[in-house]
């Protein structure tokens, strides 16, 4: 079994705290995940709680070429010397296998970085590909934000 | 690595946002065994099981230093599995953030054959 903990580090890491994490789907400060999801990916399913996407052959990923269903992982509010951050993590799976399973078959992890500029949520840092985390369609199961 | 093969292994995956995208900016083995194959005595597979310390180190980077402390034991693997034991690993790898990714600055110490895999593919020291 393999298991994966991840960590999203914010820049000038231990200097802040983490206020907010878990698997609520309305976010502080007016952000929520269908917002979050649909700037990240420029769709997102309200009823599936799902977005879509398709990588390319340059990305380092997987899968390629072919559509992926894309959902949220984790996210965390961070709170840094008084500016506020939100973490989004992702995970994607192929569309037409969304069991995926198998050992080698690990979903691709994307994240997000939001920044709340006077009062607006502005995605300031994003890579829909990060790396492929997880095994057996399953994404990595400890993640936190420090 | 695999699912029902008795082994587990834990992997310390950093990321990092840098320049308006999100780096992997270190990916490390921080623990290893195989509790669910081996058994104690002269008849199965020896156990053994290590794990490494994961500390963030104030710097005046835009991240804090890296260490890892590795502890525990390692089962070096030859053709003879009679022959296995468990021998005891201990080492210190210190990574610095550097251009959006976290590079070795140091190590002392052991790796262990998990590491060694790794290492071959990803060139480490």
């Amino acid at each position: 079994m393999l298991f994966f903990f991840v960590e999203i580090l914010s820049a000038g890491c231990g200097r802040h705290s983490v206020i907010s994490t878990g698997s609520s789907r309305e976010l502080p400060e007016t952000l929520s995940i269908a917002q979050a999801m649909t700037t990240f990916y420029g769709n997102f399913d309200p009823t599936k709680q799902t977005s879509t996407v398709s990588f390319s052959k340059a990305d380092s990923v997987y899968t390629d070429g072919e559509p992926m269903t894309v959902r949220p992982l984790f996210q965390a509010f961070v709170n840094d010397t008084g500016k506020q951050s939100f973490f989004l993590l992702t995970y994607a799976v192929p569309t037409r296998d969304e069991k995926y399973y198998c050992h080698a078959c690990a979903p691709t992890i994307g994240v997000a970085v939001f920044t709340n500029d006077q009062a607006h949520w502005v995605l300031s840092a994003s890579n829909r590909t990060v790396t492929d985390g997880g095994s057996f369609g399953k994404p990595p199961q400890s993640i936190k934000a420090s | 690595m695999g699912e029902g093969n008795g082994e587990t292994t834990k992997v310390l995956t950093l990321l990092v946002p840098w320049k308006k995208s999100v780096n992997l900016a270190v990916e490390r083995i921080i623990a290893d065994d195989d509790d669910g194959m081996c058994e104690e005595g002269d008849e199965g597979l020896p156990c053994y099981s290590n794990q490494r310390k994961i500390s963030f180190l104030p710097s005046q980077r835009e991240y804090f230093d890296l260490e890892l402390t590795l502890s525990g034991t390692d089962l070096r693997a030859s053709e003879n599995s009679r022959s296995w034991r468990p021998r005891n690993v201990a080492g210190v790898e210190v990574l610095v953030f550097h251009e959006g990714k976290y590079l070795q600055v140091s190590r002392t110490g052991e790796l262990t054959g998990l590491d060694h895999a790794v290492a071959a593919r990803e060139n480490l020291k």
